[in-house]
C-alpha cells in the first residue's frame, strides 16, 4: 500500500536544496527556466465523491504534503534554504469544461517569489469534477504527483494508485560516491554520443516540435511483457546504431523516482552493441547496463558537471537523445487521469513512452531547429519495427531488421516515372531511322564540318561495309583512335552498324594509357588518321585504318547485321585513382533503354540543338550527341577541346542551339563569363555533372545562364552514361551540401544501403547502388572485379519482380533527401573513423567551403606517430585564418566532425604527377607551430628562449616567433612571466608587457630598457567601423580569453579588453571595487567620451562592468551591458554572514593558520591581507580554509602556484565584500552557462538592478569557464550587440 | 570425444556472427540465368533468379575461384544466338 508515502511536512526543518532543486532555483534566479516548465497535474473524479469530500481531502494533502507547504529562503551569499510552514489555497472554479481546466492551468505562472502552487477543483457538467494541480517544477514533477496521488486517495478513503516502485537514490556517502563517479567517467570515456542526424540546414530555432503514436494494444502487451524499459531502450539503442554506425553508444535515460521532492532526472546508458546478435541477446545487456547504472546512480547534474569541466565535452553529456518510460500508476475506479507531466524537454529528441488502457503511447519531442516533423516520426516507425521484428524473432541478427519498409524502398528507389515503350532497335538503328525521314535535316556542326543526317548514316554505311570486310562482327573491338568531332562520330557509328563494339581513344591522352587500352581490350580494328598512326603502339596485332585511305563511296544500305541485345556497344576505360585504366563493357540493349528515357527525361524532340561539351574519353560525352541525333535533332561540336566561354556562349548563338552539355566546373567559368557581359543566349536547358555543384554555384547557374531547366547528372561508367539526374527548374533551393544526384532514369533503381546492404533511412548515409538492365556487363577480361562489384540485386525480385538482376556498388555516399531524391556525401574509401564516429570528410570539406576565401578544402585523418588527427587543409584565405576557420566550423558541425586544427596553404602540395602529395602535408598549423626559429643572441635572449621553449614545449621555437602564435595560453603566459621575474627581479614585467612585446627579442629590449608599460587595456582590434566593445577581464585571466569572439565579431568591431587587477604587481591593500574600476574609466573615457560604446563583462569582470557604468554616468552612449556567467560574492566572504564552528574547531583552524603562516614564503603578503582582514572576516577566512578538501599551499610566491591563485582569490574576496553594486538603468543582456545553473551557482540577476534586463540565455553544453570561448555564445551576443547598435 | 554434427541453424548462427565487412564473414558463389557470376553473404536468402555455384567461403576466395571459372563473360542469350549465327 502506498501510505508511507505520504509525509507530514508539519515537523519537517528547513534544509538547503538538493541539486536538481539548486539548477532548478538558479534557472529562475537568472529569469530563464529552459526545460524546466509548470508541472500540471489534472485528474478527474466521478459523482461518486461530493464536492466537500473531496475539498476536505485536498485541504488535509495541501496542509501536509511538502509540495504545497514549501517556502524558499535565500540567505545572504546566495545559500538557498527550504522551509515548510508555507500554505497552498484550494480554489473552487466553479463550474467548467476540460478545455477551461487546461486553459486555466496553463495560465497559471507558479514563481518562487509568489504563488508556487495551484490547486483549482472545478464542477464538470458531468456531475463530477475535475483538479489540477499547477506546481513550479522546482516544487514537482511526476514522481511527487505520484504520492500527491496516494495521499489523496487515502484522504478519500480509497483502495487504489500503485505500488511504490523501488527508488533507485545517489549513494549517501562521499566515497562511495567518489567511486561512482571515477565508474561513470571511465564508462562515459568509451562510449559516444548518438544522436539522430540532423536536416541538412540546421537552424538556430529552439521551439520543439511533437509527434505521437499509439502501439496497436498486441504489440503493446508484448512490450510490456518483456520489459517495457528494456525493450525500448534496446530498440533506440539498436535504432540509433543504425542511424549512426556507433557500436558503443550512449543516451539518457529517465530515472522515475516516487518521492515528496523532485531529484535525480536523466541517467546515461551506456550501450555496447553487436549487432550481429539477436535482440533478446542486446536487450539482457541493456537490462543489465540499466539496473548496474541504477545501483550506481548519480544526480544528472554531479555526471554533467563533470563532463563539463572537460573543454571537449558534448553538448548534451549524458546523451543527445533521452527515453522516459513513465512508470504505471494504476487509479482508483471512477478517477481518470486527464494530464501528466512530461519529464524536462531537455535533449535533441525526448522520448516519452506510457501504457494506456489503449496501448503504449510513444511521444517524441525534438528541436525543430535540427529535425523535422518527418523525421520524428520515421523514429517513431523505426522503434517500432525493431520492436516488432526483434520480439518476432529474438534469435536473428538485429542487423538485418529492415528500418525501411518495402513500400518506402519502391518510392525512395523508384525512377523518373516513364511508361513509354522502348524501342527494341539498337541506338545505331534509331540513328539511321532519320536519315530516312529528314535526309538533308542538320545532324553535326563541328568546325567546317556540316553533316546532314543522309550524309553522317551514308558515309557510316560505307565504312561499316568495309568494317564487315575486315571481319568485324559480334563481341568485335574497334578503337576509335580519332579526335572529338563529326568524323568520329561517323566511324563510332560505322563500328556498331558492322556489329562490332566501339573502343574511344583519345589521341591526346598518354601514350602508355592508350597503349594498355589498346592491348587489354583485344582490339582488332583500329579507325584513325594518319597524323595519329605513331602514336600506336609497335607489334600492335589490330588491322589500322586511316580515314584518310579510305574513300569508298557513301551508300544509302547499312551492312545487313542482326544487333542481339546483349551484344557489346561499346567498351569505355575508366580511369580509376590506382592501377591501371578498366574497360567497362557495355550492352546494347541497356544502351539504347539509356538513350531513350534520357531524351524523354530531357524532354529532347527533333527540334533540339545541342551543345555537348564533354569529352569523348567520358560515356557521358557519347550520351550527349547519340541522344539528340536518335530524336532527329542535331548536335554542335567543339572542333578543340579548350573553347573559351565566349567561343562556347558564341558557338550557342550562332548556331541556335536549345540545351548544352557541360562538365560542372566548366559551366561556373561559362555563368561567370555570362554574368559579366550579360551575354547568355536563350537556351532551354543545360545539363551538367562530374563533381559536387555547391548552392552558391547552382545559383549562379540559375542567374546567369538564363535557362528554364536544369540537369545535374550523376553516374559511374559502370552503370552507363548517366543513370541517375537531378531536374528542376533553374533557382531551386536545396537544403544539403552539394545538389541532389537526383533518382534513377529508365529501367534502373537507385539504393542507399548500409554496410549489411540494408537500405538506409533517409537522412543516414550509406552506400549508394545502382540496380535494374540499365548496367554494364562488366569489366573486359576481369570475372573477379566484375563480381566484386556487381552483385546479385536481392530488391528487384521484390520491387519489380525481376530475377536474376545485379547492382552495381558505386563506392559513393550518399543518403536520401525526404523527397526520395538521393545527395551525395563522399567516397566511400574516404571515409573515417573517429572515436566510434563515422566522418564523411567531404562534409566538413563542404563546410570550410561555404567561407567565401576558402578556394579548396581537404581533410584527412592523419597518423602522427601512435595519434590519429583529424586536419583540415584550405587553401586561399589569409594564413593566420586557421583558428577563425575552426571556430566557425563549430557552429555548423556536431563536435565529433570537428578537425583538430585548420590549416592554411598557399596551395595544395602535388607530386611530379600533379596529384595530390598526402605526405607533404603539413601536421599543424605552419603559421602559429613551426617559428621562424632565429636563433637568440645575447644572456637575455638565451635565457626567455630556453625559458619559453620548456614553457610552451616549442623546441624550434625562435627569439622572433610570437609567444601566443606558438601556443603560449594564458596560464602559460603566467608562467612566462613569473620564470622572467625571478631571473630580473628589478623589473616588474606585466602580462601587458607580453602583450605588447610577444617575441623572446621584443621582451628581451623591453627588459633591457628597464621598463614595463604600466598599461592597464589591450587593443584586441583596433579598429572598425562599429563602436568599441570593452570587455572586463573575470579573475585571474588575461585578456586572451576575448581573442575568439573578437574574431567572431568581424573586422568592423573594435574591441578592447582591461587586463585583470590581479594580474597587475603594483598591489595596494584595501584597494577598492571603484578605485580598479577608475583606471579602465579614464582609458574608456580618453577613448570614446560621447560615444556610443558596448560592454562586456564575465564573472567577476560584470562587476566591473556595471561600476565602470556608473561611473560614466552620462559621459559614454552605453548601448549594451553583456553579462556572462556573472556570480554575486558567495557566501564564504559575505558581510553579515556569521561562520558556524563547531566546539573547539575555530581555536584549532587558527592554530592550524599560525603554523602555516611560520612556513610560508608569502608571510609578509598574507601578514599584510590577514592584518586587513576584521573580525567577521577572519573568521569568513577560517572558515574557508577548513572547508577546503586540501591543506594549505607552499608553493608561492609565483604566479600560478596554487599559493598566488589562493591569495590572489581571498584578496579579491576582500576587494568585492565591500561592494554592492547599485541599480542603474541600464539596457543588459545576461548569459548563463548551462553547467553553472546546474550547479546553482549564486548567478546575477540584473532584472533586480535595471528594469532593461532581459532574462539571462542560457549557453546550455558548457561552463563558466569555458563559455566566453563558445560559438553558440558568441552568435547570440552578436545578435544582442548588432540590435543595440542598430536601435 | 566427438562433435556434434552442425545443423544447419547452428551453422546459419555462425555464418551470422559477423559483419559482412569482415574479412572472415562467409559468401558463396551465385550464378544467374544469364551466365553471370557473383558473390552473396552465405547467410542472406538467395535473390531470385540466382543459384547456388560454390563456398561458402571468404570473400577473397570466393572471387579468386569466379576468376577460374567465369572465362566467358557473354551472357547465355548471347552465346546461342553467336553459336547459331556461327552454324548458319
Amino acid at each position: 500500500m502506498s501510505k508511507d508515502l505520504v509525509i507530514d511536512t508539519s515537523a519537517m526543518k528547513p534544509r538547503r536544496l538538493g541539486d536538481l532543486e539548486k539548477r532548478i532555483f538558479a534557472h529562475e534566479q537568472v529569469g530563464e527556466l529552459a526545460a524546466f516548465v509548470p508541472e500540471i497535474l489534472i485528474l478527474g473524479l466521478d459523482a461518486r465523491h461530493s464536492e466537500a469530500q473531496i475539498a476536505d481531502a485536498l485541504g488535509t494533502v495541501l496542509n501536509h504534503h511538502p509540495a504545497f507547504t514549501s517556502r524558499f529562503e535565500q540567505r545572504p551569499g546566495g545559500e538557498v534554504w527550504r522551509h515548510f510552514d508555507g500554505e497552498t489555497p484550494l480554489t473552487l472554479c466553479g463550474m467548467g469544461l476540460r478545455a477551461d481546466v487546461r486553459h486555466r492551468c496553463t495560465a497559471h505562472r507558479p514563481v518562487l517569489s509568489g504563488q508556487m502552487a495551484f490547486a483549482d477543483l472545478w464542477t464538470a457538467r458531468s456531475g463530477g469534477h475535475f483538479l489540477a494541480l499547477t506546481l513550479h517544477p522546482i516544487l514537482a514533477d511526476d514522481g511527487v504527483f505520484a504520492t500527491i496521488e496516494a495521499a489523496l486517495w487515502r484522504e478519500l478513503g480509497i483502495m487504489g494508485g500503485a505500488e511504490a516502485a523501488p527508488v533507485p537514490m545517489p549513494a549517501e556517502d562521499r566515497a562511495t560516491r567518489a567511486r561512482d563517479l571515477s565508474g561513470w567517467q571511465n564508462l562515459l570515456d568509451s562510449y559516444a554520443v548518438a544522436r539522430i542526424p540532423p536536416r541538412p540546414a540546421m537552424t538556430e530555432d529552439t521551439t520543439r516540435l511533437r509527434v505521437s503514436r499509439l502501439l496497436p494494444a498486441p504489440l503493446s502487451e508484448r512490450l510490456q511483457a518483456a520489459g517495457t524499459e528494456s525493450v525500448l531502450a534496446t530498440a533506440l539503442a539498436l535504432v540509433l546504431h543504425r542511424y549512426t554506425g556507433l557500436r558503443n553508444l550512449r543516451f539518457a535515460l529517465g530515472s522515475p523516482a516516487v518521492s515528496d521532492h523532485r531529484h535525480v532526472g536523466v541517467m546515461p546508458l551506456c550501450a555496447a552493441l553487436d549487432p550481429f546478435k539477436g535482440f533478446g541477446q542486446a536487450q539482457t545487456r541493456i537490462a543489465r547496463a540499466i539496473a548496474e547504472g541504477r545501483a550506481h546512480l548519480l544526480t544528472a547534474e554531479v555526471l554533467i558537471q563533470d563532463r563539463l569541466s572537460r573543454a571537449d565535452a558534448d553538448r548534451h553529456p549524458l546523451g543527445a537523445v533521452s527515453l522516459h518510460v513513465l512508470p504505471g500508476r494504476d487509479l482508483p475506479e471512477g478517477i481518470t487521469r486527464i494530464a501528466r507531466p512530461l519529464p524536462p524537454l531537455a535533449e535533441e529528441v525526448v522520448i516519452v513512452a506510457e501504457h494506456r488502457s489503449e496501448g503504449l503511447r510513444l511521444i517524441a519531442d525534438a528541436e525543430a531547429g535540427l529535425f523535422t516533423e518527418a523525421q520524428i516520426a520515421r523514429l517513431l516507425t523505426h522503434l517500432e519495427r525493431m520492436i516488432t521484428d526483434g520480439l518476432d524473432r529474438p534469435e536473428a541478427p538485429t542487423a538485418r531488421i529492415a528500418l525501411v519498409s518495402q513500400q518506402e524502398l519502391d518510392a525512395l528507389s523508384a525512377p523518373y516515372a516513364d511508361d513509354t515503350p522502348i524501342d527494341r532497335r539498337a541506338t545505331h538503328e534509331i540513328i539511321a531511322d532519320h536519315a530516312r525521314a529528314t535526309p538533308d535535316k542538320m545532324a553535326v556542326i563541328c568546325g567546317e564540318d556540316r553533316l546532314t543526317h543522309g550524309m553522317l548514316d551514308a558515309r557510316a554505311n560505307a565504312l561499316a561495309h568495309h568494317l564487315v570486310t575486315l571481319n568485324v562482327g559480334a563481341e568485335v573491338p574497334v578503337a576509335i583512335l580519332i579526335e572529338r568531332g563529326a568524323d568520329a562520330m561517323v566511324a563510332i557509328l560505322a563500328a556498331m552498324k558492322a556489329g562490332g563494339a566501339y573502343i574511344p581513344v583519345e589521341p591526346d591522352h598518354p601514350e602508355s594509357r592508350n597503349h594498355h587500352i589498346l592491348s587489354d581490350a583485344g582490339v582488332r580494328v583500329v579507325l584513325t588518321r594518319r597524323r595519329y598512326r605513331d602514336r600506336l603502339p609497335d607489334g600492335l596485332s589490330a588491322t589500322v585504318l586511316c580515314l584518310e585511305d579510305f574513300t569508298d563511296p557513301p551508300r544509302l544500305d547499312a551492312p545487313q547485321v542482326a544487333i542481339h541485345p546483349d551484344q557489346l556497344a561499346y567498351v569505355m576505360y575508366t580511369s580509376g585513382s590506382t592501377g591501371k585504366p578498366k574497360g567497362v563493357a557495355v550492352e546494347h540493349g541497356p544502351l539504347t533503354d539509356h538513350n531513350q528515357t534520357t531524351a524523354r527525361v530531357y524532354e529532347m524532340s527533333s527540334e533540339s540543338r545541342e551543345l555537348p561539351f564533354l569529352p569523348f574519353s567520358s560515356d557521358g560525352g557519347h550520351e550527349r550527341w547519340m541522344v539528340p541525333l536518335m530524336m532527329g535533332g542535331s548536335v554542335v561540336v567543339p572542333d578543340g577541346p579548350l573553347w573559351t566561354p565566349e567561343q562556347t556562349l558564341g558557338a550557342m548563338r550562332e548556331h541556335g542551339c536549345n540545351n548544352a552539355s557541360i562538365p560542372t566546373t566548366y559551366l561556373q567559368q561559362l555563368a561567370e563569363w555570362a554574368e559579366d557581359t550579360d551575354s547568355a543566349p536563350p537556351m532551354r536547358l543545360y545539363s551538367f555533372g562530374g563533381e559536387g555543384l555547391a548552392q552558391s554555384t547552382f545559383d549562379l547557374l540559375s542567374r546567369a545562364l538564363k535557362a528554364g531547366t536544369l540537369i545535374n547528372g550523376y553516374g559511374p561508367t559502370e552503370t552507363i552514361m548517366t543513370p541517375m539526374v537531378w531536374k528542376v527548374a533553374a533557382g531551386t533551393r536545396f537544403e544539403g551540401v552539394y545538389a541532389p544526384l537526383g533518382r534513377a532514369v529508365g529501367d534502373r533503381r537507385a539504393y542507399v544501403l548500409d554496410p549489411e546492404m540494408m537500405p538506409c533511412p533517409q537522412g543516414v548515409v550509406g552506400e549508394i547502388y545502382l540496380g535494374g538492365t540499365g548496367v554494364a556487363r562488366g569489366y573486359v577480361g576481369k570475372p573477379d572485379v566484375t563480381a566484386d562489384r556487381f552483385i546479385p540485386d536481392p530488391f528487384g525480385p521484390l520491387l519489380d519482380g525481376t530475377s536474376g538482376a545485379r547492382l552495381y556498388r558505386t563506392g559513393d555516399l550518399g543518403r536520401w533527401r525526404e523527397d526520395g531524391t538521393i545527395e551525395f556525401v563522399g567516397r566511400v574509401d574516404l571515409q573515417i573513423k573517429v572515436n566510434g564516429y563515422r566522418i564523411e570528410p567531404g562534409e566538413i570539406e563542404a563546410a570550410l567551403l561555404t567561407d567565401a576565401d576558402v578556394s579548396e578544402a581537404l581533410v584527412l585523418l592523419r597518423e602522427d606517430g601512435a595519434a590519429k588527427r583529424l586536419l583540415g587543409y584550405v587553401v586561399g584565405p589569409e594564413l593566420s585564418a586557421g583558428e577563425a576557420l575552426l571556430a566557425g566550423l563549430e557552429a555548423k558541425l556536431p563536435r565529433h566532425m570537428l578537425p583538430e586544427a585548420v590549416i592554411v596553404l598557399e596551395k595544395m602540395p602535388t607530386n611530379p604527377n600533379a596529384k595530390l602529395d598526402r605526405a607533404a602535408l603539413p601536421m599543424a598549423p605552419i603559421q602559429t607551430r613551426k617559428g621562424a626559429g632565429v636563433p637568440p643572441e645575447g644572456e637575455a635572449e638565451e635565457a626567455i628562449l630556453t625559458l619559453w621553449r620548456e614553457i610552451i614545449g616549442a623546441p624550434e621555437m625562435g627569439v622572433t616567433d610570437d609567444f601566443f602564435a606558438m601556443g603560449g595560453k594564458s596560464l602559460l603566459a603566467l608562467k612566462a612571466l613569473a620564470g622572467m621575474r625571478k631571473r630580473w627581479p628589478g623589473t616588474a614585467l606585466t602580462i601587458a608587457d607580453l602583450f605588447d612585446a610577444p617575441s623572446v627579442r621584443a621582451i628581451a629590449a623591453r627588459i633591457e630598457a628597464g621598463g614595463q608599460t604600466g598599461r592597464s587595456a589591450i587593443a584586441l582590434r583596433a579598429s572598425g567601423t562599429k563602436p568599441r566593445l570593452y570587455c572586463f577581464p573575470g579573475l585571474l585571466v588575461s585578456t586572451r580569453e576575448y581573442l575568439r569572439l573578437t574574431d567572431y565579431l568581424g573586422p568592423d568591431q573594435p574591441v578592447t579588453g582591461f587586463l585583470c587587477h590581479s594580474l597587475n604587481e603594483e598591489k595596494r591593500l584595501n584597494v577598492s571595487v571603484e578605485e580598479v574600476v577608475a583606471q579602465y574609466a579614464d582609458h574608456i573615457r580618453r577613448e570614446s567620451a560621447g560615444q556610443p560604446v558596448a560592454f562586456l563583462g564575465w564573472s567577476w569582470g560584470g562587476l566591473l562592468a556595471w561600476e565602470a557604468a556608473r561611473q560614466l554616468q552620462g559621459e559614454v552612449d552605453l548601448r549594451l551591458m553583456g553579462m556572462v556567467d556573472v556570480c554575486d560574492l558567495g557566501t564564504d566572504f559575505m558581510p553579515g554572514v556569521t561562520p558556524e564552528f563547531a566546539p573547539g574547531e575555530r581555536e584549532a583552524l587558527a592554530q592550524d593558520l599560525q603554523v602555516w603562516l611560520g612556513k610560508t614564503r608569502m608571510r609578509a603578503q598574507w601578514d599584510r591581507l590577514i592584518g586587513a582582514m576584521d573580525a567577521e572576516c577572519y573568521d569568513q577566512f577560517l572558515r574557508f580554509i577548513g572547508n577546503e578538501a586540501e591543506p594549505l599551499p607552499f608553493d608561492g610566491p609565483e604566479i600560478s602556484s596554487r599559493e598566488h591563485t589562493f591569495w590572489v582569490l581571498i584578496d579579491n574576496a576582500l576587494v568585492f565584500r565591500q561592494h554592492r553594486p547599485a541599480p542603474l538603468d541600464l539596457p543588459v543582456a545576461s548569459f548563463s552557462a548551462g553547467d553553472s545553473l546546474s550547479r546553482g551557482l549564486n548567478l546575477m540577476d540584473w532584472r533586480r538592478l535595471s528594469t532593461r534586463a532581459t532574462p539571462a540565455e542560457v549557453v546550455n553544453g558548457t561552463n563558466h569557464l569555458h563559455i566566453i570561448g563558445e560559438t553558440r555564445f558568441h552568435s547570440r551576443f552578436k545578435a544582442r550587440l548588432d540590435a543595440a547598435f542598430d536601435d | 570425444m566427438s562433435h556434434p554434427p552442425q545443423t544447419s541453424l547452428q551453422m546459419q548462427a555462425s555464418l551470422q556472427a559477423h559483419s559482412l565487412t569482415h574479412p572472415q564473414a562467409q559468401w558463396c558463389i551465385l550464378r544467374n540465368h544469364e551466365g553471370r557470376y557473383s558473390v552473396h553473404p552465405a547467410a542472406h536468402d538467395l535473390p531470385v533468379g540466382w543459384c547456388l555455384a560454390g563456398g561458402p567461403d571468404t570473400r577473397d576466395a570466393c572471387l579468386a575461384q569466379i576468376a577460374e571459372t567465369w572465362t566467358d563473360m557473354r551472357p547465355e542469350a548471347l552465346k546461342a544466338a553467336m553459336r547459331a549465327e556461327g552454324a548458319a
